[in-house]
């Protein structure tokens, strides 16, 4: 897929995905693993942007004595998340437009 | 390549983001890497899956956004560069105080005896260089303590 294109549509998959259940990054890549290739490399920036921008927030917690972050989706995230779905239709448009068929 | 030699490439590779961001991110592969591992593989497996810690770094640093990387440190510069002037002019009149045989660049006659003229214990001088190097000194220390 254009990585643009890609780039964007992540964050929604990663909202989505947290939106369900709270999770940690590499469970993260795995759930996701199906519908969309992500790499560790890939994830990180996007989750710090969501971070930033409070659609998302983490807090640390001990497993297997060790480390791990977890994510959650704020309030704020899921407002943007209904948006993105509410206004599909639009992109849709725009996909089929591309394709030619309009 | 094991995880630590891997971390500490990639710390290196991260070098130009500030440190609490470094920090963040080498928490995040040393997780994944155990998550991996708790997975089914073994230590250089899950290494060799992430890539090479510089290629890694190259893709991360492209998708940060601007203030997760280091800001040039104004005060810093400015303070250094005060202290520099203030000690290269206070060496130059303690030589000067010694008797020592001394040449201006570009002075000619009259300006040195002018300079020479006027050389007592320029107290406030001293009081203002050692300030200058205090204060570029404290600077440093606060900044690498806040980092």
């Amino acid at each position: 897929m254009d990585p643009q294109v890609k780039k964007g549509l992540l964050e929604f998959c990663i909202l989505s995905r947290l939106s369900r259940e709270e999770s940690y990054g590499y469970q993260i890549i795995k759930d996701l693993a199906d519908w969309v290739e992500l790499s560790e490399s890939t994830l990180y920036p996007i989750l710090r942007r969501l971070e930033a921008g409070r659609d998302v927030e983490t807090y640390s917690r001990e497993y297997h004595s060790r480390i791990r972050r977890y994510y959650r989706i704020t309030d704020q995230g899921r407002e943007r998340l209904g948006v993105f779905n509410r206004e599909q239709w639009k992109l849709r448009r725009i996909l089929e437009y591309i394709e030619g068929k309009e | 390549m094991n995880k630590e030699r891997f971390l500490k490439e990639l710390g290196r590779a991260l070098g130009r983001l500030k440190k609490e961001e470094r920090t963040r991110q080498l928490e995040y592969f040393d997780e994944i890497i155990g998550d991996m591992m708790e997975g089914g593989m073994s230590e250089e497996e899950a290494v060799r899956k992430l890539g090479l810690p510089g290629e890694l770094a190259e893709n991360i640093l492209e998708q940060m956004s601007g203030e997760s990387f280091k800001k040039t440190d104004v005060r810093g510069c400015v303070l250094s560069g005060i202290s520099l002037v203030c000690v290269t002019v206070t060496l130059i009149f303690f030589k000067m105080n010694r008797g020592v045989s001394f040449y201006m660049g570009g002075g000619d006659g009259p300006t040195s005896v002018f300079i020479a003229g006027r050389v007592g214990r320029p107290m406030v001088l001293y009081l203002v260089t050692v300030l200058a190097v205090a204060a570029t000194v404290v600077h440093y220390i606060r900044r690498r303590r806040y980092e």
